[in-house]
């Protein structure tokens, strides 16, 4: 092992920096799922029903559908960083390139779709609060 | 027994560590003989070993942290499945949605065996994740690796992860059935 090169010695990408960095990114999201998900796991224990009405009417308000779409981009986020860090320590080769490209397309795509149907509710519904 | 002087650093060490255990009492057997010594290989046997496998045991600090890993993972996959098909069932419509209470669900709106395991399982995974990422946030703060609170912090996480789903669930039942 060298002592890395010039060039990444001015940029300050030796691992720690660039680790550093994941791990802390990975903290951040951990602290806003914790806010997030308590509420959402408080408000769906607090609905009087769950039948779809009640449902989509709770949706549709502003301060539901928005924390709903940050709940998803940080739980997406911070799920997409943990288990990339499980593929690594159990997966090699090309099982771990595979695994890991397969999961950066999981990611986007529940992001995208769950986002997606949050708008939806939120912008078709009639807007009667639950 | 030898003169501590005749032996390598090392062995003058771990001698001087047994004596100052057994003034202090602190151990029970000490195994010193000369051959041990001359060897630099004398072990007090009241410390603790590195994990071998061989003689790995369980404690609740590692069941922890392999159920963070196990929740996490559950979550990310069955969780997210579970979660983005009730949003696209409701941007659907009420059909859509229907079909997926069917799934969970008695015809009289009750929860059916498969609705109890996915939501207790769902709940218990992140009520046990969640306590033991933020065991983790103190980890990473360098505090809580003391041998007796580590272990204390792992059990705290099983009792507030326990704790936390059954209140949940016993808000929700009242509902249902009050």
């Amino acid at each position: 092992m060298g002592n890395g090169t010039q060039l990444g010695r001015v940029r300050g990408l030796g691992s720690a920096h660039e680790g550093a960095g994941e791990w802390w990114k990975h903290k951040v999201s951990a602290g806003s799922n914790l806010l997030l998900v308590l509420w959402l796991i408080v408000s769906i224990a607090l609905l009087p029903a769950y039948d779809y009405a009640t449902m989509v009417a709770w949706i549709g308000q502003p301060l539901v559908a928005v924390p709903l779409i940050l709940l998803v981009l940080s739980v997406t986020f911070h799920f997409r960083h943990g288990l990339q860090v499980v593929i690594e320590d159990y997966q090699h080769n090309e099982t771990r390139f595979v695994l890991i490209v397969l999961l950066e397309y999981f990611t986007i795509t529940v992001r995208v779709l769950a986002i997606f149907a949050i708008l939806k509710i939120a912008f078709t519904s009639v807007g009667v609060a639950a | 027994m030898a003169d501590p002087h005749h032996l390598a650093p090392t062995a003058r060490l771990n001698l001087r560590a047994i004596r100052l255990a057994s003034s202090s009492g602190g151990i029970k057997e000490a195994r010193v003989d000369r051959k041990d010594l001359s060897l630099a290989n004398v072990r007090n046997t009241a410390r603790p070993l590195s994990p071998h496998l061989g003689i790995y045991t369980w404690g609740p600090h590692m069941a922890v942290s392999i159920l963070h890993r196990a929740t996490g993972s559950g979550m990310a996959t069955v969780g997210t499945g579970l979660f983005v098909w009730w949003l696209v069932a409701l941007a659907y419509g009420p059909d859509a949605y229907a079909t997926f209470l069917d799934v969970f669900t008695l015809s009289n709106g009750k929860l059916n065996i498969l609705g109890y395991i996915v939501g207790i399982g769902m709940s218990l995974s992140f009520f046990q994740h969640m306590a033991s990422g933020v065991r983790h946030l103190f980890l990473d703060a360098g505090a809580n690796f003391e041998l007796r609170g580590n272990k204390r912090s792992a059990l705290t996480t099983f009792a507030v992860s326990i704790l936390a789903t059954a209140i949940f669930w016993v808000v929700l039942l009242e509902k249902a059935n009050g």
